[in-house]
């Protein structure tokens, strides 16, 4: 394959290159077989520069003519037609050339190809529009049509060598002019720097001036900045003389800034051909040269609109003070901002403020764009270079599987989750596995495999589109209804055995059958068996001292006799109680009445009511004091230990209790000769020895209680801080036997027996099913 | 036996007898009736209790005798009814504040006073006899008394040193206290659990030498 050398870095360029990659400086008109690196070097060599080409393009055209017209008589006549075809197709491009290369030498002042660029863009958009569709052919790829001439290679070479001399001057005048201008404006741009291409005619601010950037900045910075601008049709006509064949995309400087009036009224790109000519430059904007100037160039300032200013005179391509640049910088007025069509590219639309203003005097920029101004990450990277050090993909551990627990996978909120990507959820779906007598894949293990349908990792079909809003039935949801459907075919049909039925129903009948039994030895053992029960032998210890102190109460002394039980245990303590209080009225001691429970109070007025009948002599009325409720638990209960008259200043008649005759004389719970608690709970009989105890001193305190506080008060009792105590049925049979009574319980006394008994049985029984059963494998203990 | 109230009620709490032992054929609707009538008529006969034997002479009266002092409680149980909303249930804080704190502070007296002091001393009086009583038998039941209650506490000690594979184990000598200790506790919740048998058995005898006593009133045997 043939290269390319730039006659400005001479470096080498592909062959279908228009312009230098490395230095972006146009590339001379290319011919397949010319062997046209040796000859550019030679005859650089012998003319140092400024070799004279020995034979111009259009000599070297007449002489390959003069040869056809020799060899016109051995030729048959198709042939003849195509030659002739091709001269004058030759003879038409060779014209441009001309006239293009002619008016490239004529320029100075400026590079070659950089003036060349301008007068093509000013061609391209002189063209008037109707003369647009047969000029564009031609306009859009001129050096290509100039490649596929197969005649004029040598004519090519010695135009390129041409431009490459007359190139020569207009470099070392513009060394000149950057020289001149290192103390207040910016260097031009080495060629390295020069853009490659230039944007689309676009509309240019009223007070640009186009010498002034571009002798401060970059050539190919303006270009960029100046490649939205729409095109004036008016300066069209003006240009059309200096039409020249122009690379594809560039525009003459000159027209780029126009006064703003006429900017005005083609602000908006109208006509297909300049939207043609703006899709074109776009894509001429692939160059990473370009790409680092879009990070550099504060671009989105660059499209805030211009101020309306007065129209300035076209400056001549020279450099001018800095402090210019602030004058004609101008914010644009309201009206001229005009909206952009739909599919339009911006005007270019310079804040002249913010673009001058790296500009000012204050600053001395030697160069436009340094490569400081690049980001960290930007430069050092060279445009087309590739990372040095690959990336190396991640190496997954394998995972090894030692015991030991493993964390749970985390879940997120039920929304947040359905609303993640496909991809991102392991969703089970029930796919068929083999079956174990089916061939495996290799080094598939297939032997645990189980027959039916699995669980198994998802093969993902989902995209996260389809998990968009409104009612879609996503992947996942699909995924549950077939795992769904899986269960529901798998799962074998519950069937309510008869068995259970059974079984349930002798819970019942056994259930029935024990209620019925207690029942029945309750009733049989009050009526029947009456009299047939166990004498005690001995008497507990409790009970008797209970007896002995309520024999000890002084008469003027009155009992409080607090309730403090629930009302389902009503019966219970009526029986273990009723002894007691039959006792304290036998001796016509004065009780006061006291209901920790609301219902208390009645309850106890009802016991008083039942042991008048025992002792008929008792006369309630002016004996007893009913106190009533009194609230506030622990709390209210130490505070009546410690002022009794304060705690309960009132009856349940709302009379004084400092007044009433039984309470007159009591202030402290000390002054009453006896504290009666009946209580069910062993929590509520702990509240009142610990509450009121200590300050009773002398006073006794009894204890009258359910059944089953009784083992949680025998250590009060044995340590001296209860008195007294009676508790549940027996205790009250067996206080009514020392009082010699017979109310109370003890006609129930082979009631209470017999049903003790029985319980008794059923929890050894029970206790023995339960150790035996289980080992024999014949028990249901679960 | 006459007709008069009296009777009436011996009629309806045998009828309600009956239709609580129904209860052994199941959960029915009749039963459940029962249960909604016990506790309506008790929660009407406390309402009743506390407005006139708790408000009206404690709150009522005061104020209307005079008292500013009974306006402290007023204030209270005014904040406290503000508990009822959910916008102001925050005030309703400072008279709860005040019960709980008030009642936790006599809660942890009465047991340091009553329970521990009084059971340490009760158990070491049960080292010397009683009045006529044995030595030897003193000290057999104190020591008894006193094994039970250090195992019994050596149960709910669960500090120890730490295992090189098990965690934490206690030392051999608080394991032997601990077994003990368990026999302890497992002799005390069965006591509690045949209690509470005879406190049921009890309430099932009560009830139905009342179903028997009002047969026999009906039939007149």
């Amino acid at each position: 394959m043939e290269n390319r050398l730039c006659p400005i870095c001479s470096r080498q360029n592909n062959p279908q290159d228009t312009h230098c990659w490395f230095c972006n400086a146009e590339l001379p008109p290319y011919t397949p077989g010319e062997d046209q690196p040796t000859d550019w070097l030679e005859e650089l060599k012998n003319t140092d520069l400024n070799l004279e080409v020995s034979s111009s393009p259009i000599e070297n055209n007449q002489d390959q003519n003069r040869s056809e017209k020799e060899s016109e008589e051995f030729t048959p006549n198709w042939l003849q037609k195509i030659r002739s075809r091709e001269a004058s197709d030759r003879e038409e491009k060779k014209a441009n050339e001309e006239r293009y290369w002619a008016e490239k030498r004529s320029k100075e002042g400026l590079p070659d190809w950089l003036r060349s660029l301008n007068e093509d863009a000013n061609e391209l958009n002189s063209i008037p529009e109707e003369t647009k569709p047969d000029v564009e052919p031609e306009k859009e790829q001129p050096i290509e049509s100039l490649k596929s001439d197969e005649g004029g290679n040598s004519i090519k070479a010695d135009d390129w060598l041409d431009s490459l001399k007359t190139w020569q001057e207009p470099a070392e005048e513009k060394t000149e002019i950057s020289s001149s201008q290192t103390e207040n404006t910016p260097v031009a741009s080495s060629p390295e720097e020069v853009p490659e291409d230039s944007q689309p005619l676009s509309e240019p601010g009223e007070d640009f001036d186009l010498n002034k950037i571009f002798l401060l900045s970059e050539e190919k910075s303006n270009q960029e900045l100046s490649s939205n601008l729409p095109v004036e049709e008016e300066k069209k006509d003006e240009l059309i003389e200096d039409q020249t064949i122009l690379p594809e995309g560039f525009n003459p400087l000159d027209q780029l800034f126009e006064p703003i009036e006429d900017a005005a009224k083609s602000d908006v790109v109208t006509t297909e051909k300049e939207i043609a000519d703006i899709e074109s430059s776009k894509t001429l904007d692939s160059s990473p040269f370009l790409k680092n100037l879009d990070d550099v160039l504060p671009f989105d300032e660059f499209d805030q609109p211009l101020e309306q200013k007065e129209p300035e005179p076209k400056v001549e391509f020279e450099p001018e003070p800095n402090a210019n640049l602030r004058e004609i910088s101008s914010e644009p007025s309201p009206e001229e901002i005009t909206p952009l069509p739909v599919g339009e590219v911006k005007p270019f639309a310079v804040d002249m403020e913010k673009v001058a203003s790296p500009f000012t005097p204050e600053e001395t920029i030697t160069e436009p764009f340094k490569l400081d101004d690049l980001p960290e990450w930007l430069a050092d990277i060279k445009p087309g270079e590739k990372p040095s050090t690959p990336v190396k993909p991640k190496v997954r551990r394998p995972v090894v599987d030692d015991g030991t627990p493993m964390p749970e996978k985390g879940k997120l909120p039920v929304w947040l989750d359905a609303r993640r990507p496909v991809e991102a959820v392991d969703l089970p779906i029930a796919i068929e596995r083999p079956k174990p007598g089916e061939i495996a894949v290799e080094g598939e293990e297939v032997s645990k495999i189980p027959s039916e349908s699995a669980i198994v990792a998802p093969a993902i079909t989902g995209t996260p589109s389809e998990l968009g809003e409104g009612l879609r039935v996503s992947n996942r949801q699909k995924t549950n209804a077939a795992l769904l459907s899986v269960i529901a075919t798998s799962v074998e049909p519950v069937e309510v055995s008869a068995g259970a039925t059974v079984k349930i129903g002798n819970q019942s009948v056994w259930r029935s059958l024990l209620a019925v039994v207690f029942l029945l030895i309750a009733v049989l053992g009050g009526t029947i068996l009456k009299d047939y029960y166990l004498q005690p032998e001995l008497f507990p210890e409790e009970v008797v001292h209970t007896f002995t102190l309520v024999n000890t109460i002084p008469l003027d002394k009155p009992v409080l006799i607090a309730g403090d039980f629930e009302a389902g245990f009503a019966g219970e303590i009526r029986l273990t109680f009723q002894p007691v209080l039959e006792h304290m009225m036998r001796r016509d001691l004065n009780f006061a009445l006291m209901a920790i429970n609301p219902v208390d109070s009645a309850l106890l007025e009802n016991q008083i009511t039942n042991g008048m009948t025992a002792v008929p002599s008792f006369d309630s009325a002016s004996k007893v004091v009913d106190l009533g409720y009194f609230p506030g638990g622990a709390i209210a209960i130490q505070n009546m230990g410690n002022s009794f008259s304060n705690a309960v200043r009132l009856t349940a008649d709302l009379v004084d209790t400092s007044t009433h005759e039984i309470t007159k004389n009591v202030h402290l719970l000390s002054d009453f000769g006896a504290i009666v608690v009946v209580t069910d709970k062993s929590e509520n009989a702990r509240v009142w020895i610990e509450q009121i105890q200590p300050g009773l001193g002398e006073t006794p305190l009894l204890l009258v209680t359910s059944a089953q506080a009784s083992p949680l008060i025998i250590p009060y009792y044995k340590s001296g801080q209860v008195d007294g105590l009676v508790s549940g049925m027996p205790g009250g049979m067996i206080y009514q036997k020392i009082l010699g009574s017979n109310t109370g319980g003890f006609e129930s006394a082979t009631s209470m027996q017999l049903t003790l008994g029985l319980m008794a049985s059923l929890v050894l029984i029970g206790g023995f099913v339960s150790l035996v059963l289980p080992k024999t494998g014949g028990g249901k203990r679960q | 036996m006459t007709f008069g109230p009296d009777f009436i009620w011996i009629i309806v709490s045998f009828i309600l007898t009956i239709l609580v032992f129904s209860y052994f054929l199941g959960d029915h609707a009749i039963f459940r009736f029962v249960m909604a009538l016990f506790i309506g008529v008790s929660a009407g006969y406390i309402a009743v209790v506390l407005i006139f034997q708790v408000i009206v002479p404690r709150l009522v009266v005061p104020l209307l005798s005079g008292s500013q002092l009974a306006l402290i409680p007023l204030l209270l149980s005014g904040l406290l009814l503000l508990k009822l909303s959910s916008k102001f249930s925050r005030f309703g804080n400072i008279p709860m504040a005040y019960l709980v704190g008030v009642g936790a502070a006599v809660a942890v007296g009465g047991a340091v006073m009553g329970t521990i002091i009084g059971q340490v001393k009760g158990s070491w009086n049960e080292f010397f006899p009683s009045t006529g009583g044995s030595p030897f038998l003193a000290y057999l039941e104190g020591g008894f008394l006193l094994i039970g209650t250090l195992a019994t506490l050596a149960y709910f000690h669960f500090n120890g040193k730490k295992g090189n594979t098990t965690g934490g184990k206690r030392n051999m000598m608080m394991s032997i206290f601990a077994w003990i200790g368990r026999i302890f506790i497992s002799i005390t919740l069965g006591v509690v659990f045949a209690s509470v048998l005879t406190a049921a058995a009890t309430a099932l005898i009560e009830r139905t030498d009342f179903v028997v006593r009002t047969i026999q009133l009906f039939t007149g045997r």
